[in-house]
């Protein structure tokens, strides 16, 4: 149990980085860059190789998803994070 | 083989978890918006340093919400892309306007006079900065408004046509799709949301410093302030909630059912079930009360209109998916090659009903030659399971009925000058302030999982609408997500609680709690 007098550990660590009494506009500032440097980290993780680019995949592999008497998802082994289909990394848009 | 429902279940789940995460920001910016806005003309006209504070103070607040959520709904946008390619080839010529227009908003609107806002309070007059805070807030709702013109396409896809060649929805009406009735309502009705939100935001921590007894006179216009807006607003999220289920109940019928447990159609008017047990597999309410003719009369404002039922509906859509397959075929023959007028007419005959004919992929790769149990099984899929709305909507419902409560006795008591007397009002509403949030999350789960099975009603299954992917990146981008996001919120909660509870004593003007009684030291830029 903390006492009264005894600091969060939240508030030590705050203390130990330097961070308090930081004025609003820097703590702002600070939470925004740290905001956009996950965001970029999460686009280049995940989402910098989109399979519909600029919201269009090639009509041919629409219809083959919609139309195709086969299974709708053909396998396709991948190792890299959501990277497309090999087929739409032929596609000559990208 | 790639397991297609985990595929499509897990993006389900990004995107739910993701658009949920994004709206807790939202409808603060939404409404405490026009709450500065209030105020700052209240300072305008009467020139009293108080209002000036105020504005400031909670546009210090304004400003940890504002940049703590800007950009956290363009993920959302990565998400078409990568995880949800069909669906995105399919609406991108009818969503590339509103979210262009959006970003325009948002970016150069919005963004440009939140910096004024802060930064410009020496540098313009009184009027011009109020005109500045007027664009923030006409920006931010502006913002709102073309990302649920989209939203309401997805929800009635008015103004487009499939066209075979291209494999898409292409635009034929865009005023079609600015006014489409869905989306104008469902913009209303989110705005009004975000406006009680806010409201209880500011009245939820004015009552906090009420009843610690610290800066009384800022407290009370504040106070006074979120009741009025409050209660002129919770009258509006009513008003235009029922407009939104008579909406429905026109262009959304299986929603509308799902809603309310409306399974048989009974003769008009309907009655309503205020509370039961909907059990999906028996198609019945269990221990249902039940009100006579309201149902009937909220839903098409009529006496002789039905409300239809869901085994009805379904009777229709198993005629939809029939036809589906009459179109599904001849875009089949079309595809091939063969583009005779004979081909283009049988297609055009039945093309309306494509999405239809697409809801047996589940079943059967040979959408052709399905077999009556698949198209029964195809049948079923077109209601979505009716429990989990069905409680969502009651939930939401009753936690308005209780904001409408909380800020109508603020209000009588603010008037009637007895307000320190109810330390229980200042109580509840100190507690209540997550509760419009809650009931936000659960509108956007009604208005979405009510849509199910579609991603663009009556066009695109949800499940033709998820790119091909590996279960594991999924996983692996979802858990980003949510750790990006619980990290954005801890941020966000740990500021607003350390300058809430700060007041405006944070605005270091000298004459508030918590700071020395010395005359007004200098403000900081923000």
């Amino acid at each position: 149990m903390r006492t009264p007098e005894q600091p969060s550990l939240m508030h030590r660590l705050r203390g130990l980085l330097g961070l308090h009494n930081l004025p609003f506009g820097i703590e702002i500032a600070l939470a925004l860059a740290a905001k956009l440097l996950i965001l970029f980290w999460i686009w280049h993780a995940f989402f910098s190789a989109p399979q519909a680019k600029h919201m269009r995949v090639p009509a041919d592999q629409v219809a083959q998803h919609l139309l195709a008497a086969r299974p709708t998802s053909p396998a396709q082994p991948d190792s890299s994070i959501n990277s497309p289909t090999p087929e739409i990394s032929h596609d000559p848009h990208r | 083989m790639i397991p297609i429902d985990e595929v499509v279940t897990l993006s389900r789940l990004q995107f739910a978890a993701t658009a949920m995460y994004h709206f807790l920001f939202v409808p603060l910016t939404l409404g405490l918006s026009w709450i500065l806005v209030i105020m700052e003309s209240a300072y305008v006209m009467t020139g009293s340093q108080v209002y000036k504070d105020m504005t400031r103070f909670w546009g210090k607040l304004f400003g940890i919400n504002f940049a703590m959520g800007v950009a956290t709904g363009i993920t959302l946008e990565f998400q078409f892309g990568t995880n949800w390619a069909y669906y995105s080839h399919y609406v991108g010529d009818i969503f590339g306007t509103p979210l262009a227009l959006e970003g325009i908003m948002a970016f150069f609107l919005e963004s440009t006079f939140v910096g004024l806002f802060f930064f410009g309070w020496d540098r313009v007059s009184r009027v011009q900065h109020l005109g500045v805070t007027f664009l923030v807030a006409l920006g931010s709702n502006l913002s709102a408004l073309w990302i649920l013109i989209a939203n309401g396409w997805m929800n009635n896809p008015v103004g487009a046509e499939f066209n075979f060649e291209t494999m898409r929805m292409e635009l034929v009406s865009f005023e079609a799709v600015i006014f489409n009735p869905v989306a104008q309502v469902k913009f209303v009705h989110t705005v009004a949301a975000g406006y009680v939100t806010a409201s209880m935001f500011v009245l939820g921590i004015s009552s906090w410093y009420l009843l610690k007894a610290r800066d009384t006179a800022f407290a009370l216009r504040s106070f006074a302030v979120a009741a009025g807006f409050g209660l002129a607003s919770t009258l509006s999220v009513i008003v235009l909630g029922d407009e939104s289920g008579y909406t429905a109940g026109e262009t959304n019928k299986v929603k509308l059912a799902a809603i309310e447990a409306e399974w048989e159609t009974e003769p008009a008017p309907a009655g309503i079930t205020v509370v039961g047990l909907p059990n999906d597999r028996t198609q019945h309410t269990d221990y249902a009360i039940r009100v006579p003719y309201v149902l009937g009369l909220i839903a098409t404002r009529s006496v002789d209109t039905p409300v239809t039922g869901i085994k009805q509906l379904k009777a229709e859509h198993e005629v939809r998916i029939r036809n589906g397959m009459l179109a599904y075929a001849a875009l089949t023959r079309l595809k091939s090659g063969d583009t005779s007028p004979a081909a283009r007419a049988a297609f055009d005959l039945h093309k309306a009903d494509l999405g239809f004919g697409l809801l047996l992929k589940k079943y059967t790769s040979n959408v052709v030659d399905a077999t009556p149990e698949q198209i029964a099984q195809a049948v079923n899929d077109t209601v979505p399971k009716v429990w989990p709305i069905f409680w969502a909507f009651r939930f939401m419902v009753g936690l308005g009925l209780l904001f409408l409560f909380i800020f109508s006795s603020a209000f009588y008591f603010l008037v009637r000058k007895q307000l320190s007397p109810q330390r229980w009002l200042l109580r509840l509403a100190v507690c209540s302030i997550p509760l419009p949030w809650i009931a936000a999350e659960l509108g956007w789960f009604i208005a979405e999982y009510g849509r199910q099975p579609w991603t663009i009603s009556g066009i695109l299954p949800t499940r033709l609408s998820a790119s091909t992917l590996q279960p594991g990146n999924l996983y692996f981008s979802l858990a980003g997500f949510i750790g990006f996001y619980t990290f954005l919120l801890a941020i966000e909660m740990t500021l607003m609680i350390k300058y809430a509870r700060r007041g405006p004593g944070s605005l270091h003007l000298g004459r508030y709690h918590g700071e020395d009684q010395s005359p007004a030291v200098q403000p900081s830029a923000v």
